[in-house]
């Protein structure tokens, strides 16, 4: 219930799992997404969202926009090589993406 | 960024947990190799060789510029054996913690001693100016690499390096 009424409100905290958005966010690192961001505005090319996972939506990844193509986002790991993203799961919809990356705390 | 509201949000993490945003590689690449590992520790062995027959500025005290060629010359081969003793520890550690199974065990029963040699080894070779250690980690180093292999189900042989240093590296057969 009180993760329903979360996302109503306008910011979110990450913790981050995982190597694939090295150097620019590493293992442990804290985040704060905007999801208010994404009522006003779309989507661009070089936002590094969070996203939920098209093969399990109650989890979510992080991962960079990298080319949008009729409200189809390809999503990429800033490190290629450790990362598990629309190469492999294919373009996500607009609907998937919860929130644009702020800043780390 | 603001110290208050960086304190403020860490705060709130207190109360309540950051939700998990997942940045995973979920599929095991599924490739190792050892050769790096065989690289670092005949690199090692390399630089001993080089530290052993670099010659002690002459003359009391040395000129200022013998003395900076060999500190010089010293510092970079201490730094290289540094790296590379470090990549073997590196590159072993991960063969050994995501590439062999507990089945693998069975067959080989010492491998856990061989990669404890291992660590203690490559440290004991960035301590000190010491060939002999540097030449038991290339030998541990070596009984890794044909486990490894062999957990692979693959064939393995000792070919010579062929590089300056000389010494063997184990190759898929």
């Amino acid at each position: 219930m009180l993760r329903r009424l979360g996302a109503l409100l306008p910011f979110a905290r990450y913790r981050i799992e995982g190597a694939s958005m090295e150097p620019s966010i590493a293992q442990g690192d804290r985040v704060v997404a905007s999801r208010a961001n994404y009522w006003v505005f779309v989507p661009k090319r070089g936002d590094v969202v969070v996203v939920r996972d098209p093969r399990a939506p109650d989890r979510y990844l992080i991962k960079r926009i990298e080319r949008v193509d009729d409200g189809r986002y390809t999503l990429l790991g800033d490190n290629a090589d450790e990362s598990t993203d629309s190469r492999f799961f294919g373009d996500v919809p607009r609907d998937l993406i919860v929130g644009k990356v702020l800043f780390r705390y | 960024m603001n110290v208050v509201v960086r304190s403020a949000l860490r705060l709130l993490d207190r109360i309540n947990e950051p939700q998990t945003a997942h940045a995973h590689c979920d599929i095991p690449c599924g490739i190792y190799d050892p050769h790096l590992a065989q690289i670092g520790a005949l690199t090692c062995i390399r630089m001993n060789q080089l530290i052993e027959a670099l010659e002690a500025p002459g003359g009391a005290p040395p000129s200022k510029a013998d003395r900076d060629k060999y500190v010089n010359s010293l510092a970079r081969y201490v730094t290289v054996k540094e790296e590379h003793a470090e990549l073997v520890k590196r590159e072993v550690r991960i063969i050994w913690g995501d590439f062999f199974k507990p089945e693998h065990l069975e067959k080989h029963k010492d491998l856990h001693n061989v990669v404890w040699n291992i660590m203690k080894l490559a440290s004991k070779t960035r301590q000190e100016v010491n060939m002999q250690a540097a030449q038991d980690l290339l030998a541990e180093v070596q009984k890794f690499s044909e486990a490894f292999w062999d957990a692979k189900g693959a064939k393995s042989q000792r070919i010579p390096s062929g590089q300056a240093v000389g010494g063997e590296l184990v190759i898929q057969a």
